[in-house]
């Protein structure tokens, strides 16, 4: 109690709460600039760290994040080009949303279930941390490998009009993912031997070019349509709305949690397990990918739930679960502080200081992400043919600013010539984008499992993998089943009609 | 493109199917030999830098041949087909937007990033069809001005400066 008491204290002053309100604004704003990531922000911001207290320096940090990560949602929503890789969930619903002229409906449930989402992780953070670090910690490569099969499975639920598409678009992410030096061996894999793919396909461009550009060039490439004028978008959530939408939110965010926790899983795969999950269990599935409000709401309750878990191995364990993680990490050891089981010892009133302020943040972004909406709102009733050339500058100086090189300029072209090829077939670019970011860590623990042992009753260790096994099967069925139903259903009504 | 969209027999739409088939084909046969350097030392099958690829192949193959074969038996089942909105002018569009697309990868080096940007918004602003010269005038030199500068003060980010500029 002392040392609650104590950090409240250390919590209490304006520098805190300044730090958090510049961090969450200039998050919002880097996150939802195409190609600038929280990462990027956070890595910039380190540097004005430096004359900071500790527990200031912290919470700015923490503040670029959490409002990076939901900033990615406003141009996924408005423009389809998602300022981070987890924001691409939510184009998914959000776009069609934004097309239909209910932009401002859009944005403001991906911020409630944002903030909702990031209150419960928080939460989970203050109380759960111990508990879920050490669930976490049980996690070896076969764990792993089974997580990312059931990640894998949520490509059913994301393939659009064509199941069989759907599939192979994500298969070719995979296949894409492999590009690049092996990790085992060192030897290389589709480079011919070009250096800039040595490291792999960048996935900032590629996500840019997958999504961003096959609008813009669809635009120039269809039939003139007179402009749409139209006024200031005023739709909002309504009360029911919210309240239809919490189950998911709540669910989402739990997902968040239990992914954000386990080092390297990530937001992105969260979100597109929460978006899954919300669609298995929805009963307006039939309307998710063309504007189902319930479908914003799951992409960005997953991919919020991560933000304060995350910081649960690191500040349980000392173990950075992204890079934005490794980044704060390297903030405290700056201020000559240990993340730890250590730290909660010897450090308990900082502990509680940034816990309090953590929680602040949460209704820091509720504020920043209303005042951005009311701003960025204004970008649906801009005319396409102005706008678009503005996406395109974004997209070519992200995706420069990402290596500083004019190869991966290339790389979002050359993307954004696929992305628009799949879309004219009808394929699905999300199965596309979960296959190229999960591959990595597919090939790299199915490797490993066997590094560790040839035989492969590894993969049937522990009750941990048993219990991601038996997920895996029960979604490739009822996902497999439901989809073609649906289809069926369709189908017969496009028949009759 | 307009012909090639145009709806709905069963063979064009088994055409995906048996174009990514044969791509696959293609790609395990000569791609994955060529591109993958496999050593020798490598124990086991499932530790080798093909052994991904080569399965992910032959699954993609599976699947194109699995849609093929749908779309010419149930066609309803295979997928739905997107109405044609084609511009009538589209190739010459195509052809105009390729390069100035192009110019974004090419010009930068010499003419540098801004003067590039400058020049290739204009011109799509001129292909979206803005004729009135005020706003031309200000959306092809204020938007990249104003965006370059963000990206050079504020995100630090070493734009190009060109050659002929820097």
């Amino acid at each position: 109690m002392d040392a609650l008491l104590q950090g409240l204290e250390l919590f209490l002053s304006v520098e805190n709460f300044v730090a958090i309100a510049i961090g969450v604004a200039v998050g919002v704003i880097v996150g939802s600039i195409p190609g600038l990531t929280a990462t990027m922000a956070v890595a910039l911001a380190l540097p004005f760290t430096f004359g900071l207290d500790p527990v200031t320096s912290i919470l700015l940090l923490v503040g670029i994040y959490k409002g990076g990560v939901y900033g990615g949602s406003i141009t996924a929503i408005l423009v389809k080009a998602p300022g981070t890789p987890a924001a691409a969930c939510s184009v998914l619903d959000g776009y069609p949303l934004a097309q239909s002229g209910k932009a401002g409906k859009a944005l403001k449930m991906a911020l409630y279930a944002s903030c909702t989402a990031d209150l419960v992780s928080n939460l989970a953070l203050i109380f759960l941390a111990g508990t879920i670090a050490s669930f976490a910690l049980q996690f070896g490569a076969p764990e792993y490998f089974w997580l990312i099969c059931f990640s894998l499975t949520v490509v059913i639920s994301i393939s659009g009009t064509s199941l069989l598409k759907g599939l192979v678009s994500g298969l070719l992410g995979l296949l894409v993912s492999t590009v690049g030096l092996d990790l085992v061996y060192g030897t290389q894999r589709f480079t011919f031997d070009n250096f800039n793919l040595m490291s792999g396909v960048s996935y900032i461009p590629l996500l840019i070019g997958l999504f961003a550009l096959p609008e813009v060039i669809d635009f120039y490439l269809r039939k003139a349509k007179p402009l749409v004028v139209r006024g200031a978008d005023a739709s909002r959530v309504s009360w029911s709305e919210f309240r239809r939408c919490l189950p998911t939110i709540l669910r989402g965010s739990g997902i968040g949690v239990a992914i954000g926790a386990i080092p390297g899983a990530g937001a992105t795969a969260a979100a597109f397990l929460s978006y899954g999950e919300a669609k298995r269990t929805s009963k307006r599935r039939e309307n998710f990918g063309k504007g189902e409000i319930e479908g914003v709401a799951a992409a960005e309750s997953g991919n919020n739930g991560v933000t304060g878990a995350t910081l649960i191995p690191l500040l349980s364990l000392g173990i950075p679960g992204d890079v934005v993680t490794a980044v704060i990490l390297g903030a405290f050891m700056l201020h000559g502080l240990t993340p730890g089981p250590l730290m909660f010892e010897e450090n308990l009133d900082m502990i509680y200081a940034i816990f309090v302020g953590i929680l602040f943040s949460s209704v820091v972004l509720l504020i920043a992400g209303s005042i951005a909406i009311r701003q960025f709102v204004r970008i649906a009733d801009i005319p396409p043919h102005i706008l678009l050339p503005a996406v395109l500058l974004f997209c070519v100086f992200g995706s420069f600013a990402v290596q500083n090189q004019m190869f991966d300029v290339l790389v979002m072209f050359a993307f954004g010539i696929v992305g628009f090829l799949m879309m004219r077939i009808g394929m699905a670019a999300a199965p596309f984008l979960i296959g190229f970011i999960l591959g990595p860590l597919f090939e790299d623990n199915l490797r490993r499992s066997f590094l560790i042992s040839d035989d492969l009753g590894v993969f049937f260790r522990s009750p941990i993998c048993w219990i991601f096994i038996a997920l895996t099967i029960f979604s490739l069925i009822v996902g497999l089943r439901r989809e073609y139903q649906m289809r069926r259903t369709a189908k017969a009504v496009e028949a009759n009609s | 493109m307009r012909t090639l969209l145009k709806t709905a027999l069963p063979w064009r739409r088994a055409l995906f199917g048996v174009v990514t088939f044969a791509a696959t084909a293609v790609f395990a046969a000569i791609v994955v030999p060529w591109g993958v350097v496999a050593p020798r030392s490598v124990e086991h099958l499932v530790l080798s830098p093909a052994f991904l690829p080569y399965v992910l192949s032959g699954l993609i193959g599976l699947f194109a041949a699995i849609h093929a074969i749908i779309s010419l038996r149930s066609p309803e089942l295979a997928d739905v087909t997107q109405e044609d909105d084609a511009h009538p002018g589209w190739l010459a569009r195509l052809c105009i937007l390729s390069v100035l697309l192009g110019g974004y990868w090419a010009l930068p080096e010499t003419f540098g990033m801004l003067a590039t940007a400058v020049a290739i918004t204009g011109g799509l602003l001129w292909l979206g069809g803005e004729r009135r010269p005020a706003v031309f005038l200000v959306v092809a030199l204020l938007l990249p001005v104003a965006i370059y500068l963000f990206f050079v003060t504020v995100a630090q980010v070493p734009l190009p400066t060109g050659e002929l500029f820097g």
